[in-house]
């Protein structure tokens, strides 16, 4: 009796992270691609909110006397046109490139999935509910039927080129994807016994979806979020590329490469290069994550990862 | 535990006192533009307090459409035509779905087969037979976990502190067949249906949870409907044993009796085909059974029946009372069965 009450203390919980941080670099240790994927993901949150520490000039002062300047000490990754520094530049673009995509992907994320839920759990009833999940699928399908970019730059245009606005447009975009993976996922976990098993045993609707069809659901959402977030940052910077995202001087990685392409023709490469480098990255990391996240949300799967950890160790 | 202790003697056919009383219960399925599938017809079948029935019946013969009626869970697009299905003086088609689900996994449970995948993935075992005791005792969440840990011991689970964290995975099949029960029984039901809840264990697993199941019904003076299509287990497992075929009983008596003395030609051929004889075997089994449709009135037994006569394809048998408390279905009832 009294270990049961042990297994809620706070000793044991301790002991439950350590050993959940240990199994993590385990992990690592043995996926190095995680680790990777991780270290990056890690660092362009650092950049973010470390900023003001490690770029050595103001992101938005121009110095037109240092105007092109190759990389050196001076300038690591040289100036732009305008002599603003590109570094500091970079390092502080994840601010603006990372707010708008992680709140982008949250509200799609949560807005999506839920009615997604509700849909898949409600279709097969007939009905109503039948009827009301054939229209909002058939609203879904027109949604994606745009392509993504004139779509996202047409909400631009109507909004008007806020943060707001361009977090409205990926959110949008992005909406229809969670709604049909957590419509497909529910689809299948409803019919499963363990959710017929709760009805049996006096669960009302609402708890088996909160308590076994939405947990259930999550793995494949989970993963496609951090793909996701990835993706978001390349269509912020894309929009920002074409002038309907972030204004010109804030610093960001599309409108920088947009701001410094002219100048690849005159030999200039460094304004365009090095933000395309840290966007190209910082994509592939939140890929990884996204990766690394499918195995590890699914506990079966995590198990199978564990065991064949174990078993890597035994020969040494 | 349960209220009040009774014992099988103190009902005596009074039809008040039965835990569950179904009478004239006719389910069907319709079938697009063809006659309705009758999956349960005019069925009567009481289970008195404390009282362990079994049901046998081959696949497709409504053992499950049956279950499932009784908690109110028929699958579309089945329906109840007609008939009533009281428990414990509850008229059960009447209640509304708040009600019945106050009372499913409280007062009735079931367990249904393939028990790994009644337990969600995601959710330690411990905490999902907590969730249903919460669900229904008014209880907070530590004496919940509590209660399932005293469950999981009850079920003779090895090393229950841990268990009561693992995952479904984690478990052997036989110990997620013990945690299902578990999670039948914690809220101390009053009566149990067990849907086939052995079929997906290996013989000797099978007679330790059967025994355990019988075990902890007793104690807590549970009523059972021990759904099963192995009717070697019904003998020392039920105190009373009913046939199901097509969705009629064909037989229906106490246990001694109904090994004893089985009179209906399937309940007998259901017996030969467990024998060792294979002379016994061929004698009450025809060769060619046939699945045909049996027209208007006739017997629903005699195209496969060996002792069929003109008389069954002309009238369909009542359930008549031959011997004490022995019900059987049959024109022409076996005397002898060697």
């Amino acid at each position: 009796m009294t270990d049961i009450t042990a297994g809620h203390s706070e000793r044991s919980r301790w002991e439950a992270f350590v050993y959940a941080l240990r199994f993590l670099f385990a992990v690592l240790r043995a996926r190095p691609l995680f680790a990777l994927g991780y270290f990056i993901v890690l660092l362009v949150v650092v950049l973010a909110i470390f900023a003001p520490l490690i770029a050595p000039y103001e992101p938005e002062v121009a110095n037109p006397v240092d105007f092109l300047q190759g990389p050196s000490w001076r300038h690591l990754f040289g100036t732009d046109a305008t002599g603003m520094d590109i570094f500091s530049r970079i390092v502080y673009a994840p601010r603006i490139d990372l707010t708008i995509a992680l709140a982008g992907t949250m509200i799609s994320a949560v807005v999506g999935s839920f009615i997604g839920a509700v849909v898949g759990y409600y279709q097969e009833g007939g009905g109503f509910g039948s009827f009301g999940a054939g229209f909002v699928m058939r609203a879904a399908d027109v949604l994606q039927a745009f392509p993504v970019f004139v779509f996202a730059i047409a909400l631009v245009a109507i909004f008007g080129q806020s943060l707001e606005s361009i977090i409205a447009a990926i959110a949008f975009v992005n909406a229809p994807i969670y709604l049909r993976l957590m419509r497909s996922q529910v689809l299948a976990i409803r019919n499963m016994r363990y959710v017929e098993a709760s009805y049996v045993s006096g669960a009302s609707d609402l708890m088996i979806m909160l308590r076994h069809i939405i947990p259930n659901s999550m793995a494949p959402i989970l993963a496609q979020l951090s793909v996701n977030i990835g993706w978001s940052i390349l269509l912020t910077a894309a929009l920002s590329f074409v002038g309907a995202g972030v204004v010109a001087p804030t610093p960001e990685w599309g409108s920088m490469i947009a701001m410094g392409f002219q100048n690849i023709i005159t030999g200039q490469w460094w304004p365009s290069v090095f933000p395309g480098i840290a966007l190209a990255v910082t994509v592939f990391g939140f890929a990884l994550v996204g990766a690394s996240v499918e195995v590890l949300a699914d506990p079966a799967r995590r198990r199978a990862l564990a065991g064949s950890l174990r078993e890597r160790k035994k020969p040494a | 535990m349960a209220a009040a202790k009774m014992t099988v003697a103190v009902e005596a056919g009074a039809p008040g006192s039965a835990m569950l009383d179904i009478a004239g219960l006719n389910v069907s399925y319709p079938v697009y533009e063809e006659e309705p599938v009758r999956a349960v017809q005019d069925l009567d079948l009481s289970v008195r307090p404390g009282e362990i029935v079994g049901l046998v019946g081959e696949s497709g013969s409504g053992k499950t459409t049956l279950a499932r009626a009784v908690m109110g869970l028929l699958t579309q697009p089945g329906r109840i035509d007609d008939g009533s299905i009281r428990f414990d003086g509850k008229d059960m088609r009447a209640l509304s779905e708040n009600q019945l689900r106050a009372i499913r996994g409280r007062d009735i449970a079931m367990v249904i087969p393939n028990p790994r995948s009644e337990l969600d993935p995601l959710i330690p075992v411990g905490k999902q037979i907590a969730a249903v005791a919460r669900a229904h005792l008014d209880i907070g969440r530590a004496e919940a976990d509590e209660m399932a840990l005293d469950m999981l011991k009850a079920v003779h689970i090895p090393d229950p502190t841990r268990r009561f964290r693992a995952f479904p995975h984690e478990l052997s099949g036989g110990m997620a067949q013990r945690v299902v029960m578990a999670i039948s029984l914690v809220c101390s039901p009053k009566f149990v249906i067990s849907d086939d809840a052995t079929s997906g264990l290996d013989v000797t697993v099978q007679a330790q949870v059967l025994d355990l199941l019988r075990t902890l019904v007793r104690e807590h003076d549970t009523s059972m409907l021990f759904i099963t299509r192995d009717i070697g287990i019904t003998a020392h497992f039920c105190d009373r044993v009913a046939v199901i075929y097509r969705g009629e009983i064909v037989e229906f008596a106490e246990t001694a009796s109904f090994f004893d003395n089985p009179q209906h030609p399937y309940s007998v051929m259901l017996l030969a085909a467990f024998a060792h004889n294979p002379a016994l075997r061929n004698k009450w089994h025809k060769p060619l059974a046939s699945t045909e449709a049996v027209a208007g009135r006739a017997c629903q037994y005699a195209p496969r029946c060996v002792h069929r006569e003109d008389a069954c394809d002309e009238r369909h048998p009542d359930l008549r009372e031959l011997g004490a408390r022995h019900h059987v279905r049959c024109h022409f009832p076996v005397e002898r069965v060697a």
